[in-house]
């Protein structure tokens, strides 16, 4: 896809939780077309009034009308929630920004959900870090590190777009297999942040010099 | 402090140059304890030496293994006496082939503490290159080295010899926090080759305000 058929894409964010309404708010102040897609999208008209308004669809319904689909949901709930999604994801790029417990070496969460959804595009993205630095990946130092990892080049270099929309550095991990080492970090940045009491204003940052000057 | 480095590769060396530079006593541990490899020291008069891994992991206070995984077995049966009750630092990645990890027997750096476990092991300087371990400084800020392990007071040692050398110390938690150490020092290598980003990278933990 041209570059600049990427400047305003549809995005269905599927989980209306804290990462998904940081994703869902970041995309929506950079120019995209953004839907939530949650469970029982009637049940939840009349909640707190959101900063911004961004519809709120079914999941199904959401996908259906979105070329890029945002996992943005618990570990727990992936399974169900692709199976449910699954006709309306064919052929699309769907980010996996979600979390299983201790991953597993080839059976990562991202490459389940890959064979889980085999139509799909599937990219790691936007799992390594909380959900206060995809509000605010700018640290005084500088943009905190994106990594993503995905077997498909177009859909990486939308999703290479998509972190950059959200002030993050964009930084490509390699094939979907990577996903393994993005999860880990995933669960580092959390026994940091908590099981080391920094808090979660922790980010990490990719450096860069030249080694012939260093 | 007197340190016992037992590997005199790239990190080995790295390590080993910066610590005589901050002011200790460093025992190389090599097989091959006279070799020419020796030349690439810095020269400090005495306060350099090199002698068997036994010999060095016997005079010094803190071991430091920074040898290929494939040796890591048989060097740690070779001092395992001496090393009882003192600190020893694992800078080791657990691999079969650079940098796909092997984590079947669990991480590096608890295998390395239930082969030795009168030491106290703490992980640390396997998470960058060597060129970074020569000179953690970047135009941006100090490179982060993070540390885990069980035994506090030897994390705080450990601690002072990452700020020695001119890391950004960040304390990961205990031991068992190793796997993750092993994986970021796999990412790093994914970047730096089959990413293409070359081995001038560095990760560095950014800290504000919650």
């Amino acid at each position: 896809m041209p570059a600049t058929q990427t400047n305003k894409l549809k995005i269905a964010v599927i989980g209306k939780g804290r990462m998904g309404s940081a994703l869902a708010e970041g995309w929506l102040r950079a120019g995209h077309q953004v839907v939530y897609g949650v469970q029982n999208a009637q049940a939840k008209v009349g909640g707190p009034p959101s900063p911004s308004v961004i519809p709120m669809l079914g999941s199904v319904e959401a996908s259906a009308v979105s070329e890029v689909i945002v996992l943005a949901i618990p570990g727990k709930a992936v399974e169900q929630v692709l199976d449910e999604i699954q006709k309306a994801v064919v052929g699309k790029i769907m980010v996996d920004c979600t979390n299983p417990g201790l991953p597993v070496v080839g059976q990562s969460g991202g490459e389940k959900v890959a064979r889980r959804a085999p139509e799909a595009k599937v990219i790691k993205a936007f799992n390594i870090t909380g959900s206060q630095n995809v509000e605010s990946p700018r640290y005084p130092e500088g943009p905190a590190v994106m990594f993503y990892a995905g077997d498909d080049e177009g859909s990486k270099k939308i999703v290479h777009q998509l972190a950059t929309d959200l002030g993050f550095d964009a930084v490509d991990a390699g094939p979907l297999a990577q996903a393994y080492a993005l999860e880990v970090m995933a669960l580092f940045w959390v026994n940091l942040a908590y099981g080391q009491k920094m808090g979660s204003g922790i980010a990490l940052r990719l450096m860069h010099r030249d080694l012939k000057e260093a | 402090m007197h340190i016992a480095v037992i590997g005199t590769g790239n990190v080995g060396t790295a390590l080993g140059n910066a610590w005589v530079r901050a002011g200790h006593g460093i025992i190389y541990g090599s097989r091959e304890s006279e070799s020419a490899a020796t030349n690439t020291f810095v020269s400090a008069g005495d306060r350099v030496s090199v002698r068997s891994p036994k010999q060095a992991t016997a005079a010094a206070d803190v071991i430091v293994l920074a040898v290929p995984w494939t040796a890591v077995e048989s060097v740690l049966q070779d001092i395992s006496n001496e090393v009882q009750g003192k600190i020893l630092i694992d800078c080791t990645n657990p691999v079969k082939q650079w940098p796909m990890l092997d984590h079947s027997e669990g991480s590096g750096g608890e295998q390395v503490a239930r082969m030795v476990p009168a030491a106290k092991v703490v992980k640390a300087f396997n998470n960058t290159g060597h060129e970074n371990m020569v000179k953690p400084e970047y135009p941006d800020g100090q490179t982060s080295m993070f540390f885990a392990g069980d035994d506090a007071s030897a994390k705080k040692i450990v601690r002072g010899l990452i700020m020695d050398i001119g890391f950004d110390p960040v304390d990961a938690g205990p031991l068992a926090q190793s796997l993750a150490l092993e994986v970021m020092a796999s990412l790093w290598g994914n970047l730096a080759y089959a990413q293409k980003m070359g081995r001038g990278i560095a990760f560095r933990l950014m800290r504000r305000g919650n």
